[in-house]
């Protein structure tokens, strides 16, 4: 990155060679480590001693402390404290909890524990802790850059190479990668005579504390958030570097920056920029130059590394260095003789560059310099796209991510301020989430469907596979829906499975599983202002992507929602079913809290005596601790349905009154018409009856 | 014309102008049919025509200023009048139902004032029965209303402002300005 760029990002999110190292430990914090100091229980066996500090084992965003086990009293044993901004591997620990322990630090135990972070007892926040067994010896070297005692070549094959290939053979039957190795991650093991002993890799997220020397040279173009868990092949390539390390007896670049290292690699290959002039057997020559191939097609595979450890003979192979330019293409001072590093050039400069791209200039030095027919059709194809669609700064932008991609296929996928290799896409979103600039460069490069094309320039078959392309079109989609429940949270849950909820409301909570998110947002009802909505976007996307079956249903009607109460009924059928299915049996302060957010819908209902009745549910409710019994309270079917069909029928009924009052009042009754009709009758009718009457009386008269 | 033949065709309806026609047609008839039965039974009784002529002026004059429809007054006043006048006619049927005993009997004030009295029984009842019914229909009319607005403000008590189709909240505004 250029030094612009590296500027621009958030100390956080740089931990590229310098954030390699563990950061420095303030006194202030030891202080409060102490003052706080407790055993911290983590499960049922495993006790942390936070007074116990062990710096040693630290990793960059994990400190270390020891603990004992109560199966197991004589072992030693440490634990990192993992942050929740780069959260541990936790989708790797079981399976890497059954390894052999004699050349690798497996996890022995893991969990979230509550841990003290400042005096005060409302300091303590959860954390993830993650249980080693001590590793015998000593670290090869505390710092990645320092110089250590060259190891012999005749020591390294059964010491070094033997070893870390079975552990990396074990990683590879559980379809996993290491992404941390190197010489301050290797231990030196009981004795000289036995192999060393390779460090933890699941405390942070995979390839976020490789120093770059030890990453191929897309991964070290990546930034530190975007290398991912990678495959294999890096892993190899790693360990070819920890064997030059150990042959050369410390790093070879130890001044260089990340862009020197890289452009270094680049120019002269991994394999002479790695070892230099350094002198090796034939024997040792042919593994390296096979680990530390750039082609990753070419480079030894584990396979490779057993027939050589078995004594086959394999021919070593070339390093492919890039086919040099006619004509040295000059921008912003610098001089460039191949695509590659022109490409990490502009990548470096980026607003000259985007403005370079769509300029024209790049095809035509493509055309007349490189030999290249391919990628000079490539370069040519991405110009003519780039100009067509270029219009202004987001145009630009895409025009050079497109000429980037042309250039250097293999390289990792580079907008703006942010570079990350497609696999890493998904843990990138994760890292980068909170810092808007970089987050919005993923969704940009999703939307954009660079990923699609970076796909297409590739070479391999599984880049070609639709499989992998139907990815980031799902991920664009989901991007494309704003409802809750879906953008880009529901990326990030759905494809990191097994990264922690890193919503706002469960901050210091580390919710790693979905029977972990109700008593999370209980501890924050009970400390914190329990009030307004008792979820969001995260929480959301969090629960439709880790709860089975998936809540679609209810997802889809709270996106749907067209007004408060319904929403609200949501939310609560949401979290009654988390706690239905997940537990905890009571929730009483969430529970007074999610009341209160419901009591509402109870008093949207209209008949006085069913309100008053769905009230006391609902503080009975409260009392019980129960969200399903919240939503019984609120959302009784047939309390609503006789609610609705009473009020039209009172309506009506209303609406007959208000018609007849007015009739009453406007003389419907007393009028002069009235008066007069009943008059006419009325008058009619006593005449009649008068009449008769006398004429009866007259008759009897004359009878008698 | 053609347009209106035709719209009478089609309804089965006869037109407007042909109906009146009818009408005034078949009041024509009923009156000569009238006419036929009393004039003879007129000349045969006339001396109790001549009776009933002279004691039933009021029912003729009420008649006259009779404007109501279906003739209210005169029914009322014409049926006490006649009730009235009945101790007059029985009276010269008493003496021979004669044009002699006409004179007689019109000579008896009696007579005549208990006719004319019952007619004037027939008028004060017209002329006082619509002050009393209006009185009594706005008495009406106030208790009525009152248990209609007891109602309304029971169903607005059970259900809500909401059920008179006003907002809670529109109603508690106006009840603030009011």
């Amino acid at each position: 990155m250029s030094e612009e760029t590296q500027e621009a990002q958030p100390e956080a999110e740089a931990p590229e060679r310098e954030a390699a190292q563990p950061e420095p430990h303030g006194a202030g914090e030891e202080r409060r480590g102490s003052g706080a100091g407790r055993s911290v229980p983590l499960g049922k066996y495993v006790r942390i001693d936070s007074n116990a500090r062990m710096p040693q084992f630290d990793r960059p965003y994990a400190r270390a402390y020891a603990a004992s086990d109560s199966r197991e009293p004589g072992m030693s044993a440490y634990a990192l404290i993992c942050t929740e901004e780069y959260p541990p591997r936790i989708t790797a620990l079981a399976p890497l909890s059954r390894l052999d322990k004699s050349n690798i630090v497996p996890p022995a135990d893991w969990g979230t524990v509550d841990w003290a972070e400042g005096s005060g007892q409302g300091d303590t926040v959860r954390r993830y802790a993650v249980v080693f067994d001590q590793p015998a010896g000593q670290v090869l070297a505390a710092d990645p850059h320092q110089a250590i005692e060259p190891v012999r070549e005749d020591k390294l094959a059964e010491r070094v190479i033997r070893p870390f290939v079975n552990v990396l053979h074990e990683f590879a039957s559980r379809g996993l990668t290491h992404r941390a190795i190197c010489a301050n991650n290797v231990y030196t093991g009981e004795s000289a005579a036995q192999g060393m002993v390779l460090g933890e890799c699941v405390s942070t997220p995979a390839g976020l504390i490789q120093p770059v020397l030890y990453e191929t040279i897309p991964s070290g173009q990546a930034d530190a958030v975007g290398r991912g868990a990678g495959t294999t092949a890096d892993d190899i390539y790693a360990l070819g570097a920890l064997l030059a390390v150990m042959i050369r007896g410390g790093d070879p670049m130890p001044e260089a920056s990340t862009a020197e290292i890289i452009a270094r690699k680049i120019e002269v290959g991994s394999y002479a920029a790695v070892l230099g002039r350094t002198r090796l057997s034939l024997k040792m020559m042919e593994p390296l130059r096979g680990m530390l191939l750039d082609d990753p097609d070419e480079r030894w595979t584990l396979e490779d590394l057993d027939m050589w450890l078995n004594g086959r003979q394999l021919s070593p192979k070339q390093a492919y260095l890039p086919h040099k330019a006619r004509r040295v293409f000059h921008f912003e001072g610098q001089e460039y003789l191949n695509p590659r590093t022109l490409a990490h050039g502009l990548a470096q400069t980026w607003r000259p560059a985007a403005k370079l791209a769509v300029s024209g200039e790049l095809e035509q030095w493509v055309e007349r310099s490189l030999d290249d027919e391919t990628q000079a059709s490539m370069v040519k194809q991405a110009g003519a796209g780039a100009q067509q669609s270029a219009q202004g700064a987001s145009g630009e932008d895409r025009a050079l991510v497109r000429m980037l991609i042309a250039l250097d296929p293999p390289a990792p996928i580079r907008l703006r301020s942010l570079a990350f290799r497609l696999d890493a896409l998904p843990q990138t979103l994760a890292l980068v989430y909170h810092n808007d600039t970089k987050r919005n460069a993923v969704a940009d490069a999703l939307v954009n469907k660079i990923p699609q094309r970076w796909l297409l320039s590739q070479k391999d078959a599984l880049a070609q596979d639709p499989r992998t392309a139907q990815q980031f079109d799902r991920m664009a989609q989901y991007i494309g829906q704003q409802q809750i429940g879906f953008g880009l949270e529901r990326c990030l849950y759905e494809y990191n499975p097994g990264w922690p909820c890193i919503s706002p409301m469960v901050r210091g909570q580390f919710v790693t599983g979905i029977d972990q998110l109700l008593p999370a947002l209980e501890r924050r009802a009970a400390t914190g202002p329990a009030e307004g909505t008792p979820i969001d976007r995260h929480i959301v996307a969090y629960l439709a992507t880790r709860m089975e079956p998936p809540p679609d249903a209810i997802i889809d009607a709270l996106g749907k929602a067209k007004d408060e109460l319904t929403r609200r009924r949501a939310i609560i059928h949401l979290l009654a079913r988390v706690q239905k299915r997940h537990g905890p049996r009571t929730l009483p302060a969430l529970t007074a809290w999610i009341g209160e957010y419901a009591r509402p819908i109870a008093d949207a209902l209209y008949n006085r005596k069913l309100r008053a009745r769905a009230e006391k549910n609902l503080n009975r409710a409260i009392e019980s601790g129960s969200l399903v019994d919240v939503l019984t309270a609120v959302d009784d079917v047939e309390s609503k349905r006789r609610d609705l069909e009473g009020f039209a029928a009172a309506q009506q009924e209303y609406a007959a009154l208000v018609r007849e009052i007015d009739w009453l009042q406007d003389g419907g009754l007393s009028s002069d018409e009235n008066v007069g009709r009943v008059t006419r009758s009325a008058a009619t009718a006593i005449s009649a009856l008068l009449s008769g009457l006398v004429l009866m009386f007259l008759t009897l008269v004359m009878l008698l | 014309m053609n347009a209106r033949k035709t719209a009478a065709k089609k309804t089965g309806r006869p037109p407007a102008g042909k109906a009146k026609n009818a009408a005034g047609s078949q009041k024509l008839w009923g009156r000569m049919a009238w006419g036929v039965f009393l004039l003879p039974a007129a000349a045969v009784l006339l001396p109790t025509t001549l009776i009933l002529g002279v004691t039933m002026l009021p029912t003729l004059a009420a008649y006259v200023v009779d404007r109501t429809q279906g003739k209210a007054l005169t029914i009322t006043v014409g049926l006490l009048n006649f009730t009235g006048s009945l101790p007059a006619v029985l009276a010269l049927w008493d003496v021979g139902h004669r044009i002699g005993g006409v004179s007689r009997v019109l000579g008896e004030p009696l007579f005549w004032m208990g006719a004319y009295m019952a007619a004037g029984v027939g008028w004060t009842i017209y002329l006082a029965l619509p002050a009393m019914l209006k009185r009594y229909y706005t008495n009406t009319t106030d208790a009525r209303m009152r248990k209609l607005e007891d109602r309304q403000a029971a169903l607005r008590e059970e259900w809500g402002q909401e059920v008179s189709g006003e907002s809670a909240k529109g109603a508690a505004t106006a009840a603030e300005k009011g």
